[in-house]
């Protein structure tokens, strides 16, 4: 389990989906950050789009 | 259920007479709740409450939770308090500074102007279904800030906030305005909030000008509570309105105001004799608001109740009263106690000590008040009780219709504006269109056209 409080902003993800996305802002409520994607496989349209990812979504920190 | 014409026969004012049924039947609650508190305008509080952006404060409309909240760009704000997607409250505190209302259940979370921004697997789970911007907060129909004051309706067809108030407007304004007569400029310094096992409309009855229950507050008016009180003043407040003309007024929307015309030799009469700096900060704003207000500075507030659940004390203590239904015997009293934003640190605190003297749960007038309401519910949802109804004889036909301030205005302590509150509650029971809840006979309009 991936403690959310604890990513910084700055630090990669993966996500569910195959996303990866870069964190802007951690909402510090232990379970959402905000994100910017930077790979999206089943839309690259999004890549550059800034979501709110929640805690069960991150599968993986790729680098703080 | 009752019908149409049953309400009728409830609420006789004609004769003088209005059922216990409507203060205590389960089944009439379930109703109003249904026709008059989705119409109505009802209050929500004050945008001193929420002065920041991410501010909420939650709050009540009928029965049901809202949130009252300032997005990040300012806007005023108020949802329903239940996420789209299972019900669950998105915010469980009474007030306080947030980005986000993330629901405790499964976290679907949104944003402070109530748009569902994050939905945990939403890429996994959802995608291409859930259309995010369909499923925001759902938002009042209509909103209005009036002077700082917030109010709110679900009916997108409900008139705007000022028509609705009608002529009553003047005698909120009253309880509204700075002291020295500027428009707004009113905070809220705390607020009561309690529950008590009484049917609403006791409450909101007693505000709209039932000044025939005084006896009821004998003893303390004995003791003396007023802002004078230490310099042995009697009564629950000082003498400032003892020489005025007071009026209590029916207005054709439903609600109904106490206020009082000071005689022409306006003068201003000492109200705060135990503490100089007091003294002369309301000697210096009743001056002032003369000089302002010419002619119009001659009328006082007293009380008032703006239709359904919205009352207020217009000069001591001052303040905003909601009284929100739990259930057809139970009853939330919130009192939104006001002070002029830029009054001086000192007044600001001597007034809120003067508040919880007289107001709330543990004030010495509210107490009288809550023991007539708590037995007069009680003693009424007896079998036998119930077949007696209420006598609202008093005054029969004793009022003008003719005053420059609208409405029918009486010289004498009347329930006239008791039998015009529930003249137009019935109107609200039997889905009368907006034409008629402001106070048009039905049917009027057609001919009109």
């Amino acid at each position: 389990m991936i403690d959310v409080m604890a990513i910084k902003v700055g630090t990669r993800l993966k996500l569910e989906a195959g996303v990866v996305a870069e964190v802007v802002e951690n909402m510090d409520d232990g379970q959402w950050l905000q994100v910017r994607y930077l790979e999206c496989p089943a839309r690259p349209a999004d890549v550059g789009t800034v979501e709110l990812c929640h805690a069960q979504d991150v599968v993986k920190v790729l680098s703080e | 259920m009752p019908l149409r014409n049953d309400f009728d026969q409830l609420v006789d004012v004609k004769g003088g007479f209005i059922s216990r049924e409507i203060f205590v039947d389960a089944d009439i609650y379930r109703q109003e709740l249904d026709k008059v508190f989705t119409r109505a305008w009802l209050l929500v509080g004050h945008e001193s409450l929420v002065p920041n952006p991410g501010d909420f404060y939650t709050s009540r409309m009928g029965e049901e939770s809202v949130i009252l909240c300032r997005d990040k760009k300012g806007e005023i704000h108020v949802f329903l308090n239940s996420c789209r997607h299972r019900g669950m409250k998105v915010c469980r505190y009474e007030q306080g500074n947030t980005s986000l209302f993330t629901c405790p259940y499964h976290s679907w979370t949104y944003t402070t102007d109530g748009k569902l921004q994050g939905v945990p697997l939403h890429r996994t789970l959802y995608d291409g279904v859930l259309d995010r911007e369909a499923n925001s907060l759902v938002s009042v129909a209509k909103l209005c800030n009036y002077k700082g004051s917030i109010w709110a309706t679900w009916d997108k067809d409900a008139p705007d906030f000022i028509t609705y108030l009608g002529d009553a407007k003047i005698h909120l304004d009253q309880a509204l305005d700075c002291r020295d007569g500027r428009e707004g400029g009113s905070e809220v310094i705390g607020v009561h909030k309690w529950v008590f096992p009484a049917n609403w409309k006791f409450a909101a009855e007693n505000f709209l000008g039932d000044t025939y229950h005084n006896p009821s507050h004998r003893s303390v008016d004995l003791i003396g509570i007023g802002p004078s009180a230490a310099a042995g003043k009697k009564g629950r407040r000082d003498d400032e309105l003892e020489k005025a003309q007071h009026v209590w007024i029916s207005f054709p929307e439903g609600h109904g105001v106490h206020s009082a015309i000071q005689p022409e030799a306006n003068e201003y009469i000492e109200s705060f004799l135990d503490n100089p700096i007091l003294e002369k900060y309301f000697r210096h704003c009743f001056e002032e608001r003369k000089r302002r207000l010419g002619e119009g500075a001659r009328l006082l507030p007293f009380v008032g109740t703006i239709f359904p659940n919205t009352s207020y004390h217009g000069r001591q203590p001052r303040g905003l009263c909601a009284w929100h239904p739990h259930s057809p015997t139970s009853t939330e009293g919130w009192r939104f106690f006001l002070v002029d934003k830029d009054a001086p640190k000192e007044a600001k605190e001597y007034l809120r000590r003067y508040y919880m003297r007289y107001s709330g749960p543990a004030g010495m007038t509210e107490q009288d008040d809550m023991e007539n309401w708590l037995y007069a519910t009680a003693a009424s949802t007896g079998t036998v009780a119930r077949r007696y109804p209420f006598n609202y004889q008093q005054s029969m036909g004793a009022y003008v219709t003719d005053h420059p301030l609208g409405g029918d205005v009486s010289t004498q302590v009347t329930e006239q504006i008791a039998r015009g509150f529930y003249r137009r509650w019935t109107t609200y029971m039997q889905g009368g269109d907006w034409h008629e809840l402001l106070g048009s006979p039905a049917g009027s309009r057609q001919a009109a056209e």
